[in-house]
């Protein structure tokens, strides 16, 4: 049996780590993004920002007005999904596409930021990362890294569930773009469903991750990026 | 003798005869104690929904729910979304309502909601109305950080999780509670992380019972669970005229310990009881010296092994075959001297009576046989 103090102290723990759970947004940037101090008057002028040195970049990427935000101002907020959505915890350290495969692992981001909403506890869960790279060329080889993997993400088994991250046509957001079908071969409930969106713009990258059990509605992923890459 | 013949001078009135009928109900979406404590911060949001005629427990109504029900009603109503706690629960939000009337009637209504959702008592018929203009609302504990079972993203998953309950009294009648919690699905998902993100899929359903006081269990490969987590459905307790029933009771037990860390009550709700005045023309007359015991009033659940139905020492009833009285009062009772038998101590007290008085008679005629007088004089 445990000593009525112990159990005082486990209760006093426990209440104090209750209390340190954020009840608000649970958005979050990770680094500094030197990019983000250009004004926006002269965000329209490619050679302002120092992360912008790739020629790939297209012009209609890098006149926004919003380039020089900072990715905490950029990332999705409950704002830009439909009512009956909440923040939902950060998704954890872990970039991974599946296990074993962790694009931003390979390509290091030097500034990202996040935010996750989920409707209601069971989900589906919206999480949406962002990614500031040295330059767009860096940023493209996020995406090839990504592309690489899932291929090797085609079928995987976790805890005796087969799933399947396949791609699909690129969602035509930003400059360039990459997009994944999740699926398993549960049936209860009609298995899991989710979408992987990528988009490029300039020096920065914009990821939605969609998913849930069950039928989702799979368009709001692409409403999501959409949003997020048009404050990018 | 003499005993006897206080016990008999002193039959005292039942304070029972209120002239009204007196009714409550309670409603609690969430009720959530840690190490048995209650959360600060936590239990405050969590404040039920209080449907009281008789708010001061002094047998006499305080309000009139026909004019103004809201003055028989307190606490929150709406939505309240429930932050998640130690990380591993989440409850979402949670809906409650409860409701009086004056002709000795209580119902309460309580249990998850989805986002936007809410739970108001119906009138006629009675009832409950659960709204959940998008989603039903679920809660979800992750496993992953509590069972320390090695399966990757295991969460469980339940929902549709409602309590409900009624009471009434009539006069010259016995009051009566029912009530009854619901548990839609039971369901253990896992999962996997995309890009740190994770999607779940269902594995597979927990069998959920209805009957009282049913317990969940985890399945044989998942069985290490059931030292970890307690999950009882539709638990009830009841006393005559009363009942409280909790639809999902979910304990976080303590690792090392039985003892229960984390307790969460869902859709909990409590009816009664309630009470009717006494009959016009009748006589109330109680005596604490004839304390009886009246029949459990007629529930609609079954019956239980964790079910409470005590016989009512606070009830009193009256020895004119016309008169049935039953009221909220407390009669203390002395030990030994009340018996489960009708009138015992009346009648243990009328015996020693005559018993007294045979002996003074027998002792009489033993002196005078004797001729002590005679001798005396």
């Amino acid at each position: 049996l445990v000593p009525a103090a112990s159990l005082r102290r486990t209760a006093a723990l426990a209440a104090a780590a209750l209390l340190t759970i954020p009840l608000g947004a649970c958005s979050s940037g990770h680094s500094a993004d030197p990019t983000t101090t250009t004004s926006p008057s002269t965000s329209t002028t490619l050679g302002v920002r120092d992360d912008l040195t790739s020629s790939t970049t297209t012009p209609s990427s890098t006149t926004s007005t919003t380039a020089t935000r900072p990715l905490s101002a950029a990332v999705l907020k409950l704002s830009d999904l439909p009512s009956g959505w909440s923040v939902a915890p950060a998704p954890q350290s872990s970039r991974e596409l599946c296990p074993g495969q962790d694009p931003f692992a390979s390509v290091p981001p030097r500034a990202t930021a996040d935010a996750t909403f989920q409707q209601g506890p069971s989900g589906p869960v919206l999480s949406s990362l962002l990614a500031a790279y040295p330059s767009a060329a860096t940023a493209h080889s996020l995406l090839e890294r990504s592309r690489a993997a899932l291929a090797a993400c085609d079928t995987y088994t976790v805890s005796g569930v087969t799933y399947h991250l396949r791609p699909i046509a690129a969602p035509g957001v930003g400059d360039e773009g990459l997009g994944a079908e999740l699926s398993s071969d549960t049936t209860l409930g009609g298995g899991a469903h989710g979408r992987v969106l990528y988009a490029r713009v300039g020096a920065r990258v914009a990821t939605i991750v969609f998913g849930g059990a069950g039928p989702v509605d799979e368009s709001l992923a692409l409403r999501a990026l959409k949003a997020v890459a048009a404050r990018l | 003798m003499a005993v006897a013949l206080v016990l008999l001078a002193v039959p005292t009135a039942a304070s029972a005869d209120s002239g009204a009928f007196t009714a409550q109900a309670t409603g609690r979406g969430a009720r959530i104690t840690l190490a048995g404590n209650p959360i600060p911060g936590i239990d405050d949001l969590t404040a039920p929904r209080i449907a009281d005629t008789d708010a001061n427990g002094d047998g006499t109504p305080d309000c009139v729910a026909a004019t103004d029900a809201d003055q028989c009603v307190s606490g929150p109503q709406n939505t309240i979304n429930i932050p998640i706690l130690l990380d591993v629960l989440s409850i979402g939000a949670v809906s409650q309502d409860a409701a009086v009337d004056d002709a000795g009637s209580s119902q309460a209504c309580s249990g998850l909601v989805g986002p936007g959702g809410v739970i108001t008592v119906d009138a006629t018929p009675q009832g409950c109305t659960i709204a959940n203009p998008r989603n039903p609302g679920g809660i979800v504990l992750d496993l992953t950080g509590v069972s320390q079972i090695p399966l990757g993203l295991i969460r469980l998953r339940i929902d549709g999780v409602n309590g409900q309950c009624t009471a009434t009294a009539a006069q010259g009648g016995t009051p009566t509670a029912s009530g009854e919690g619901s548990v839609a699905h039971a369901v253990i998902d896992t999962g996997v992380k995309v890009l740190g993100v994770p999607i779940y899929t269902p594995l597979f359903n927990l069998p959920i019972s209805s009957a009282p006081n049913s317990q969940i269990l985890f399945p044989p490969a998942l069985s290490a669970l059931n030292n970890v987590v307690s999950l009882v459905v539709n638990e009830q307790t009841s006393t005559p005229g009363a009942i409280d029933v909790t639809a999902l009771h979910l304990q976080l037990l303590h690792p090392v310990s039985d003892e229960g860390l984390l307790d969460v009550k869902i859709g909990n709700v409590s009816c009664g009881a309630n009470t009717a005045p006494a009959a016009e023309g009748t006589t109330t007359t109680t005596s604490s010296s004839t304390t009886s015991t009246t029949a459990a009033p007629t529930t609609t659940t079954t019956a239980a092994p964790t079910t409470t139905t005590t016989a009512a020492p606070t009830t009193t009833t009256t020895a004119a075959p016309t008169t049935t009285t039953t009221a909220k009062v407390t009669t203390t009772t002395v030990a030994g001297l009340v018996n489960t038998g009708s009138n015992s101590l009346t009648e243990t007290a009328i015996a020693l009576g005559f018993m007294g008085l045979g002996m003074v008679a027998l002792g009489r005629a033993m002196v005078l046989e004797s001729g002590w007088f005679r001798r005396r004089r």
